[in-house]
């Protein structure tokens, strides 16, 4: 007799996530701000690169500013992330998902394992088209570009994609913790947000030891090219994406420590 | 066939199921009663394991529901009518279930036809009536054609073919040999629907029975006409009856009318009427259940004050 198995509770979920209006608009989103703001920062820059100081011109980083629109997809990420746990949540459907699959600890990996899958797939995409749009704008007399061919360009573009992946899985671990839609936005935003600010409050030594553990700070150290200079330090790209790997660990574990336990 | 043994729960300070106790069979329809409040949705729960027991068990086929390698094969559930994604089309969040369990995508359109629901498959469910997310409801129940059957108020927000047509149905699923769990807070409605009871109140076992057995259990009356009315009074008096009287009726609660009858033939007393009036079902569940109610609303005072 057929029975539930891991794969099926995987279909099952990617089925959830694709019949949804929301998903593809949530999408779209992503890769529009990714693209969108890539380059038109990157035009911007372009605009302003004659009448930049020798130091700001000793510094220019090509890759990091086409990639900057990640910075404002990865709200859009971490809504998927959060929504694909707490619409199940907030509208009680989760009871009848768990009356067909009893095992929470399945119907949670499934969940995670199309989410990483699809944010990866959408995050690499608009990673790379806005890397060679923004390259392709910004591209002049004097102006330093970026090319693929580079393994350290490389790197960062396919950090930029898998930055996104993490921070919507960040905004699934909150989700099964709060379990609530608002609240887990709140809590994301909070973080990527309220923080940063908090942290620039605070003397600077302090501020220099905790600013560069910040998400926000460890997603520009995974797209920025190594060495260049910010005001503040920051972790190397690999290490940083070690944490930031390490914070969605943390708050799944969290989550799914709860999700076993919690009735629903 | 689902076993429930002791089953405790709390939450905080209250006990919303206390050391419950009943065994639901195949080939009848199993009525759950209750007033609201009383522990029915939270027993369902339990069942389906979503809500882990302080103590005591439940078991389907003898298994735990966590147990189950095919859950939906096993056992179908309407829980909440409403708690589905309201963007996903009706037949999309039937797709999504029978993936999830191996279960053919024809069986999809099979249920779907079962509840009437065809023609608006793919519309979204959030622009269902509560009649319509109950048949679709009761469509996800059905998708592994299980052994065992939960529904949990599925009588609500039905139209009167809807209800005509679910009483029916849930018949005709017990004839074919499959256990039944009907709740409802309703006795009006299972009493037409169920051939067995179970009545809880605040999460407690009240009574268990058939619709005889539970007719039974509350105590009819008895209306008498007689134009001796201080002959008959003085009887009742001596016998010590419960009496009262009604436009020109004696009413007496608790006698056998074949005594009356004795009684006031040997006393000489004309009966003009005899009758038993029986006890409905509703009443015996009103008197059952008189002690558990949690929510009482009072009757509003006539007139402005």
């Amino acid at each position: 007799m057929p029975r539930v198995s891991i794969m099926s509770v995987i279909r099952s979920e990617f089925l959830k996530l694709r019949t949804l209006r929301s998903t593809w608009l949530s999408f779209a989103i992503t890769a529009a701000l990714t693209i969108g703001f890539g380059a038109l920062i990157s035009y911007v820059t372009k605009m302003q690169f004659p009448k930049m100081s020798f130091i700001e011109k000793a510094t220019f980083d090509p890759i990091a500013i086409s990639l900057v629109g990640t910075l404002f997809a990865q709200f859009a990420v971490g809504v998927i992330g959060a929504l694909m746990i707490t619409s199940e949540f907030v509208s009680g459907s989760i009871r009848t998902t768990l009356a067909a699959v009893p095992s929470r600890m399945r119907v949670l990996v499934a969940k995670a394992a199309v989410l990483k899958f699809s944010v990866l797939i959408v995050g690499l995409a608009s990673a790379f088209a806005a890397f060679l749009l923004g390259q392709l704008i910004m591209s002049g007399p004097g102006i330093p570009t970026a090319t693929l061919a580079d393994a350290n360009t490389l790197r960062a573009v396919l950090l930029a994609g898998l930055y996104l992946m993490l921070l919507s899985l960040l905004g699934f671990g909150l989700g099964l913790i709060i379990r609530q839609t608002a609240g887990t936005i709140s809590a994301f935003v909070s973080i990527l947000l309220v923080l940063p600010l908090i942290t620039f409050l605070l003397p600077a030594a302090w501020r220099d030891a905790i600013a560069k553990f910040l998400p926000s700070s460890l997603g520009r150290s995974m797209m920025s090219a190594p060495g260049s200079i910010t005001e503040i330090p920051l972790f190397g790209p690999w290490v940083a994406t070690g944490v930031l790997v390490g914070y969605v660990v943390l708050l799944i574990g969290i989550g799914a420590f709860l999700f076993e336990r919690r009735d629903v | 066939m689902i076993e429930v043994q002791h089953l405790t729960k709390r939450f905080g300070d209250n006990l919303a199921v206390d050391d419950l106790s009943f065994s639901v069979k195949p080939g009848i329809v199993t009525g759950f009663l209750g007033p609201n409040g009383s522990g029915k949705s939270t027993t369902m729960r339990l069942i389906l394991g979503l809500n882990s027991p302080t103590s005591g068990t439940a078991t389907i086929n003898g298994q735990r529901f966590a147990e189950l390698k095919a859950p939906l094969r096993e056992v179908g559930a309407l829980l909440d009518a409403k708690a589905l994604h309201p963007g996903r089309s009706a037949r999309n969040q039937l797709v999504a279930l029978a993936l999830s369990n191996q279960i053919s995508l024809s069986r999809v359109d099979e249920v779907l036809d079962i509840v009437g629901l065809t023609d608006v498959a793919n519309r979204r469910a959030g622009d269902f009536s509560l009649g319509m997310s109950q048949r679709l409801g009761i469509a996800s129940a059905l998708l592994g054609d299980p052994g065992t059957l939960m529904f949990d108020e599925p009588i609500n927000g039905l139209d009167p073919e809807g209800i005509r047509w679910v009483r029916d149905f849930f018949q005709q699923l017990a004839d074919e040999g499959r256990t039944v769990l009907v709740s409802s807070h309703l006795m009006s409605e299972m009493a037409l629907t169920a051939d067995h009871f179970i009545i809880i109140g605040r999460g407690r076992m009240i009574t268990e029975g058939s619709k005889e057995e539970l007719a039974q259990s509350g105590t009819g009356s008895v209306h008498v006409r007689t134009p001796l009315h201080q002959e008959f009074k003085q009887l009742v008096v001596e016998k010590q009856w419960e009496m009262r009287e009604e436009a020109d009726a004696f009413v007496i609660e608790g006698v056998p009318v074949a005594e009356i009858g004795n009684l006031t033939f040997a006393a000489g007393i004309p009966l003009h009427e005899l009758s038993a009036r029986e006890v409905s079902l509703e009443d015996a569940f009103m008197a059952l259940t008189a002690g558990s109610v949690e929510y009482t609303g009072r009757r509003m005072r006539k007139g402005k004050q």
